[in-house]
């Protein structure tokens, strides 16, 4: 692999396993007769539906080698996973063995659907399944083009520079974009220490004017005028630093702090940059798009009138008294600022996985692509420790790429092997 | 186990009935009830904790609330703030947490003055802890929970991932603190405040399956 170059992984929704050691469950199966088999395969629908295994085939056609005739083998239910005897199939299904004249033994299939080509092809060797290639409609598990992979990295960028040029120690760092728009939406930083200077602009309320929306995009044309390798290169070497001040990495440590009462008072133990960014972003939502929702919630005793929420906010963003605000004006005339529903649609870029409860507020602020460029080992909370992406009960969620950094072969930080690389290097 | 949590829970149970609850039970399950020797005093402060969801409802929010205790005294409490400062991460807890650490700040005590202030305080909150808020109690070493309802959708006290526990990595200290946590606290009210609000509709959701009906002030 060329060190020299930018690589996006997908971090999937389960574990990642390598195609010939895929996680397997037991199953009871039976030869058939042909002519039972439509009969067959309708009662157990009905009385053993595999919930859990739509990927997997119910019957499996083979040709017997010896005397070219198909075979078949249908599943009949799961079977228990380990050798209880006292546990045989349900009854419904027991029934059947007699007049259908079936001699039931115990196979394995695969548990999860296959998500790649290679997959599918080692499953099928051990019992059919289906395959459909991902069909998201999240861009990127597929693949990204040259520009977008282009405006990642960029945006990566900008979130190791936070890092390491505005903290003395190393933190982390937070950019949630609009990539519709190539817009940065909130840049932040941890804010569990007292590290900072206390007069820095990023603490805790946020200009939201258009001095401060320009001065994000100049530090994003910065980075793409640059050329990011000789950015980078100095860059790198500091992330080499001790990380133990960044808030994912030990959300356990942040006691252990010293202590000066005359300096900055603005420590937190939970501001870690992914909470502080995502205040941010609430916070521009709530300047930009100032009637939408606050009137209706903090003034209940005023009867709601029968228009939809969706013409309410359509008629409050249009009304004449916002004033007095160049970049509320422009949000108004600039019909490409929708107004968002929480963080629906927008990436953020982050230097380290997020810690679990990191992973959870962006799940709860619904954000839609998560990019990290390294794993958090101690309590990462997608895929490291925890992996909240594949959490099926959860009303939300993201896909998760890890970003791996020019020249990431020669830092010391732990590499994750074994992971579908979904960017060509073309 | 006291005679009243029991007589309690039956007669709400006949009294909303199964199917009535049928909408809320895949979001928030009703845990069984404690057994607690001082159920007086869990009631008692569950009930504050319910007060405040009761504020939260009253604004159109979600409602959750709770109370955070120290030495049996009430020194925070919090509700659900999520629609009105749009920020989804604005939960009860944080919101008494984040209280909580603003005045201590003010005191002007260290992070680990602090710290030793969290071992001491007790949470009582209407529904489990969402697994954000489970880790986060966890990162601050809070000595206990009480929760009402289970949340079998994000619960991060059991429910999804059992985060009171604590992480087993304790080499180098890094091991997350667990902490002790008790469910089903009064949580046939919790899940009744629900209802409520999922029946007057969230005003924010971006495409409401039920139209926003008008509440009815009582």
């Amino acid at each position: 692999m060329d060190s020299g170059a930018w690589e996006i992984i997908h971090i999937p929704n389960k574990p990642a396993f390598s195609p010939e050691h895929q996680p397997t469950l037991k199953v009871y199966a039976s030869v058939i007769k042909p002519k039972f088999a439509n009969t067959i395969v309708r009662q157990l629908c009905k009385i053993a539906p595999l919930e859990d295994l739509r990927h997997v085939k119910r019957v499996r056609r083979k040709i017997l080698p010896d005397n070219g005739e198909p075979q078949l083998t249908v599943i009949l239910c799961l079977a228990p996973e380990h050798n209880d005897h006292s546990k045989e199939m349900p009854p419904d299904v027991q029934k059947l063995v007699g007049p259908y004249e079936l001699s039931p033994f115990i196979t394995e299939v695969c548990k999860y659907a296959a998500v790649s080509k290679e997959e599918w092809e080692e499953q099928c060797k051990i019992w059919p399944t289906s395959f459909h290639p991902p069909t998201y409609n999240i861009d990127g598990i597929g693949g990204f083009s040259e520009e977008d992979t282009h405006s990642i990295c960029k945006f990566m960028s900008v979130a190791i520079n936070l890092a390491v040029s505005s903290h003395k120690p190393l933190v982390n760092a937070a950019v949630i974009v609009d990539p519709s728009v190539k817009r940065i939406i909130a840049t932040e930083t941890d804010q569990v220490y007292p590290s900072f200077p206390c007069d820095m602009t990023t603490s805790e309320t946020i200009p939201f004017n258009g001095t401060g929306e320009s001065n994000h995009c100049q530090s994003i044309d910065r980075v793409i005028n640059g050329s990011s390798e000789i950015y980078l290169n100095g860059v790198l070497e500091k992330l080499n630093g001790s990380s133990s001040a960044v808030a994912c990495l030990n959300p356990w440590q942040w006691s252990l702090q010293p202590h000066d009462a005359d300096k900055c008072s603005q420590w937190h133990p939970l501001r870690h940059a992914s909470i502080v960014a995502i205040e941010s972003s609430a916070a521009r939502d709530r300047h930009l798009f100032p009637n939408s929702s606050e009137g209706f919630s903090l003034d209940h005793s005023q009867p709601s009138d029968a228009d939809s929420p969706a013409k309410k906010q359509k008629t409050s963003s249009n009304s004449p008294d916002v004033q007095n605000d160049s970049s509320r004006e422009a949000a108004l005339r600039d019909a490409s600022i929708e107004k968002p529903y929480l963080c629906t649609g927008y990436d953020i870029f982050l230097l380290w996985e997020p810690c679990t409860m990191c992973a959870m507020a962006l799940v709860h602020q619904r954000i839609k692509r998560i990019f990290y460029a390294f794993p958090n080992p101690t309590a990462g909370g997608l895929g490291s420790v925890h992996r909240l992406q594949g959490e099926k009960s959860l009303n939300h969620h993201y896909a998760v790429f890890r970003v791996l950094l020019p020249g990431h072969a020669h830092n010391a930080l732990e590499e994750i092997k074994g992971l579908k690389h979904v960017t060509a290097e073309s | 186990m006291c005679a009243y949590c029991l007589a309690y829970t039956q007669v709400n149970k006949e009294h909303w009935g199964l199917q009535k609850l049928s909408l809320l039970s895949a979001k928030f399950k009703v845990m069984a009830l404690v057994k607690e020797d001082c159920c007086e005093e869990s009631h008692k402060y569950m009930g504050f904790a319910l007060h405040q969801a009761k504020l939260a409802l009253e604004a159109l929010e979600v409602p959750v609330g709770c109370v955070i205790l120290e030495e049996g005294n009430i020194i925070a409490s919090g509700r659900n703030r999520t629609n009105e400062t749009r920020n989804a991460t604005r939960h009860a807890e944080m919101e008494a947490i984040d209280e909580l650490i603003g005045q201590w700040r003010k005191d002007g005590l260290s992070p680990s003055q602090v710290a030793e202030k969290f071992s001491k305080c007790v949470l009582y909150v209407t529904c489990e802890p969402c697994i954000m808020c489970a880790s986060a109690l966890s990162f601050l070493g809070i000595k206990e929970v009480y929760y009402g309802c289970g949340n079998d959708k994000f619960g991060g006290c059991g429910s999804i991932l059992p985060l009171h526990i604590g992480s087993s990595q304790t080499e180098e200290g890094q091991g997350g603190k667990g902490y002790k946590c008790s469910g089903g606290i009064m949580a046939e009210e919790a899940v009744s405040l629900f209802k409520c609000f999922y029946e007057q509709g969230n005003p924010n959701a971006p495409k409401p399956h039920r139209p926003v009906v008008q509440r009815e002030m009582a």
